[in-house]
């Protein structure tokens, strides 16, 4: 990773591996689902060149070693990539990684270089749905392919739509990816249920796999969980985890928040065209409000918006760095949109957050409460519960039970629910399964069906703070180079 | 235990909800094991909504309906408090709008769940109309011949040209995405609100909805609710062949034989049809499938409508009779003394809405006089 951050802590593989004996076993919650997992290994450690050596055992036999690093530095990226992996990565089979953001695939693939250097090739699938293919551009760009090879000698009846579908595919992976097509297998996956809503919408995904990685899932799942869990406890050591301060506070750098804010980096197009930059609207100790406080606050604000309290000096923290990583993964704002609010108008640009784990939002609160300190009461501005298509028959059987209709709104049923009395039971649910967000029961909003997905927790945030958010997000984890002259050493 | 008066209140909201005469419930309750529980259950849920009531805190009419039913079913009327019968009424009556319907819950700035409801008026709905109609009906108040009037006309409105009844302000989804129960509770509780206040229309609109609906449904509620919306409009007329043969098949194939117990509905084809695409059926492996109270008291009630028509069903309760009250007389109490049966989602610690809840309760109450119920069909059948 790059030089602008300095380590905040280290994992040691060898001393993990030995407190396992060798033996990784846990139980991964993801998706309300509780997986166990478990893999042996054999490992040797060279501590003159500080790598251990790490081979799965499968039926006492050891399978293909790989070489990695005796010690992980807990950098800034390296945490925010555990939330990134934790909150979107592969679980079962393969390492890898879902997503259709070529920054996001590439700062994962970073992380996993750290770990794995070069032990996998990657195996890439594209999907998209049928539905892409009848847009109006693509015809005319499957055309143009079509020509391109009649004219290359290929008999036109020996051209398939599939091959011409493959080939856009790859061109526009290709347009993304093109630094690293050269050791990769592609697959493609077209399907009529990938979820586009219309012919010439794109449901485009990319999932990175490492090549015959499946061995070493659990190691890097349990090293993922190992390191949350050090965090959210605030343990500053033990053998295999090493923090330097603790991890809810402690930071060896900070962004210097009055020249970044000065700086116009934490700009946005408007719906008009304009950019508009963040102002500070006061500094350190010129503006007091009795729940807030006045030490250690800049107030900032949209031209003429609402403003808000940052900190002068943002630490960058493990807890902040955890949190912007899962961010990344379940984060509201669409992913694209981070690399792209500067330059144009971006709509889908917003703060919010989605989780099936009381951990992950807990996560998500401490981060909030690092960036914006004791406002989250008012960034929050409410929170519902997503249920997907999958578990309406679950829904239907709770409504049976109380013994009422249940009716949802929006013309497709991708509303909330109409039905309070079901409204109210899925809500006590919520907070009897994630107990935090007992702090929030006055702003729960409403159920929504919606998406495939388990019933999870969705929380909305003031319109406000978000691309303040998308700015440190972007600057942070994607561009630290960019922002060089504003970290600053405690 | 309960007095000829409130007995014949109850009687026809009783028959409605559970299928079984209420006096027939009454009348077995001492052989229930868990009856002190049922007892207690009742006492103790009026009691709370009364308090509730008291403290000016919203209770949903729905819930309110079940506990009044279950307490006049079990509570010695001499237990039940004037007051309580006086708040309960007072605060129904609150519910109704000027255009004679009801709402299911009081808008009211204090409630916790009042950023749902904000900004509405009364939240009247076709369900929650006939829920308080029947706790008022049970209760001995009458409304006037004015305010069923207006009842009556504010009811036509909701009728869709397919037949079906909903109402669009609370779902304004369309039709054919609608959830089933949606439709089928809320046709179910027109007609026999039209039934209740003596009103004939025309219903064959209805009539042909459920005959063309019912081998698309995928839930055993949605499935009573049809029958016993067809029974209550037919008045013993014969159910057609076709309608026979998609009940038959649809209660044999839901029945569970470790348990006795009625799915409430089909894992695989439920999940397909509203999930995504049935791509990933590996997925739901891990949710849990179970049946339940009230699914399995809706197929009795059912067969109790069936068994006259079909061999199939006449055979399939004379061979699993005894493994289905099994399965009922198997329940026991929750910690508030309540039945039901959890729904639980994938590996989610805490269960997926209430545990227990008076419906439910009321279904185990009566299930022994539904069994009853069936056994005496049969016998009349083997008669002629």
């Amino acid at each position: 990773m790059g030089p602008y951050y300095k380590a905040l802590g280290h994992i040691n593989v060898d001393a993990f591996l030995q407190r396992k004996n060798g033996i990784i076993s846990l139980n991964l919650t993801d998706a309300g689902m509780v997986r166990p997992i478990s893999q042996n290994y054999y490992w040797e450690t060279d501590t003159s060149s500080k790598q251990v050596s790490l081979c799965p055992i499968h039926d006492q036999t050891k399978g293909k070693n790989i070489l990695i690093p005796q010690f992980i530095n807990l950098t800034p990226e390296a945490i925010a990539f555990i939330g990134a992996y934790d909150g979107d990565g592969n679980k079962t089979n393969n390492i890898g990684f879902a997503q259709n953001n070529p920054q996001l695939q590439d700062f994962v693939s970073k992380g996993l270089q750290v770990l794995f250097g070069d032990s996998f090739h990657s195996d890439v699938t594209i999907l998209e749905d049928e539905k892409y293919f009848q847009g109006e551009d693509v015809v005319a760009q499957m055309t143009i392919i079509k020509e391109k090879w009649i004219t290359q000698g290929r008999p036109e009846e020996q051209i398939t739509d599939r091959e011409l579908q493959e080939e856009v595919l790859l061109q526009k992976y290709a347009s993304q990816y093109s630094n690293v097509l050269s050791d990769e297998t592609i697959k493609y996956v077209i399907s009529p249920h990938k979820g586009a809503g219309a012919p010439g919408k794109s449901a485009y995904e990319i999932i990175r796999n490492q090549r015959n990685s499946r061995s070493f899932l659990p190691f890097l799942l349990a090293i993922i969980k190992e390191g949350v869990n050090s965090i959210l406890q605030d343990s500053i050591g033990s053998n295999e985890i090493t923090w330097l301060g603790s991890p809810l506070a402690y930071h060896q750098q900070y962004l210097d928040m009055k020249s970044y804010i000065e700086s116009g980096k934490c700009c946005y197009v408007t719906a008009g065209g304009e950019i508009r930059r963040y102002e500070i609207y006061a500094e350190q100790g010129q503006l007091f409000e009795p729940h807030i406080g006045q030490s250690n606050l800049l107030w900032i604000q949209k031209p003429n918006g609402q403003r808000f309290a940052v900190p002068v000096e943002l630490p960058v923290s493990p807890i902040l760095c955890l949190m912007l990583g899962y961010y990344l993964a379940e984060g509201s704002s669409s992913k694209a949109a981070y690399f792209t609010f500067r330059e144009r108008y971006e709509q889908n640009i917003s703060l919010g957050f989605n989780s099936s784990e009381e951990d992950t939002l807990r996560v998500f609160f401490s981060g909030l409460d690092v960036l914006f300190p004791n406002s989250r009461h008012e960034i929050i501005t409410g929170w519902l519960v997503k249920i997907g298509g999958k578990y309406f028959p679950e829904s239907i059987t709770v409504a049976e039970k109380i013994g009422i209709p249940l009716a949802r709104r929006g013309s497709k049923g991708q509303g909330a629910a109409g039905s309070i009395e079901f409204t109210e039971a899925v809500r006590d649910w919520a907070i009897a399964q994630f107990p935090l967000m007992q702090e929030w029961i006055d702003k729960f909003l409403h159920i929504e069906f919606t998406g495939a997905g388990i019933p999870r927790v969705d929380i909305r945030c003031a319109g406000f703070p978000a691309q303040f958010l998308a700015a440190v997000i972007c600057d942070l984890l994607f561009f630290p180079e960019s922002i060089e002259e504003f970290i600053r050493d405690r | 235990m309960l007095q000829q008066e409130s007995r014949n209140f109850i009687e026809k909201n009783g028959f409605w909800r559970l299928g079984v005469e209420p006096s027939k419930i009454i009348y077995t309750l001492s052989d229930n094991p868990w009856h002190d529980n049922i007892i207690e259950y009742f006492k103790r849920g009026i009691q709370t909504q009364t308090q509730l009531i008291e403290r000016e805190k919203p209770v949903f009419a729905a819930d309110l309906f079940h506990y009044v039913l279950g307490t006049l079913l079990v509570v010695p009327q001499s237990d039940i408090e004037e007051t309580t019968v006086f708040n309960i009424t007072k605060y129904i009556l609150n519910l109704q709008e000027s255009n004679g319907s009801f709402a299911f819950y009081p808008t009211n700035p204090q409630t916790e769940i009042a950023q749902v409801l904000k900004g509405q008026t009364l939240p009247t709905d076709i369900y929650s109309t006939f829920y308080a109609l029947g706790i008022l009906d049970m209760l001995g108040v009458m409304l006037t011949e004015n305010q069923l009037e207006k009842i009556i006309d504010w009811l036509s409105e909701f009728q869709a040209t397919s037949g079906w009844y909903y109402n669009l302000y609370w779902g304004n989804t369309q039709e054919h995405l609608k959830l089933q129960n949606e439709v089928t509770l809320q046709t179910l509780c027109a007609v026999s609100l039209y039934n209740f206040l003596n009103v004939e229309r025309d219903w064959n609109p209805i009539l042909s909805a459920i005959e063309e609906g019912l081998a698309e449904l995928l839930y055993m509620g949605p499935m009573q609710q049809c029958l016993q919306t067809w029974e209550i409009l037919t008045c013993d007329k014969p159910p057609t062949t076709q309608m026979i043969n998609t009940v038959q098949e649809f209660v044999v194939s839901h029945y569970e034989v470790e348990s006795g117990g009625f799915y409430q509905y089909l894992l695989e084809r439920a999940k397909q049809l509203t999930g995504s695409g049935g791509k990933y059926i590996a997925r739901y492996k891990r949710d849990q499938f179970v049946p339940h109270v009230c699914s399995s008291y809706n197929a009795l009630q059912i067969l109790s409508l069936f068994l006259p028509y079909s061999s199939t069903l006449y055979d399939f309760w004379q061979s699993n009779r005894s493994d289905i009250s099994e399965f009922f007389a198997n329940q026991s109490p929750s910690s508030d003394d309540g039945f039901g049966i959890a729904v639980r989602i994938a590996q989610y610690s805490e269960p997926f809405g209430p545990e227990s809840t008076p419906l439910e309760t009321l279904m185990i109450l009566a299930s022994s006089a539904m069994i009853e119920h069936l056994d005496e069909i049969c016998n009349q059948l083997q008669k002629y």
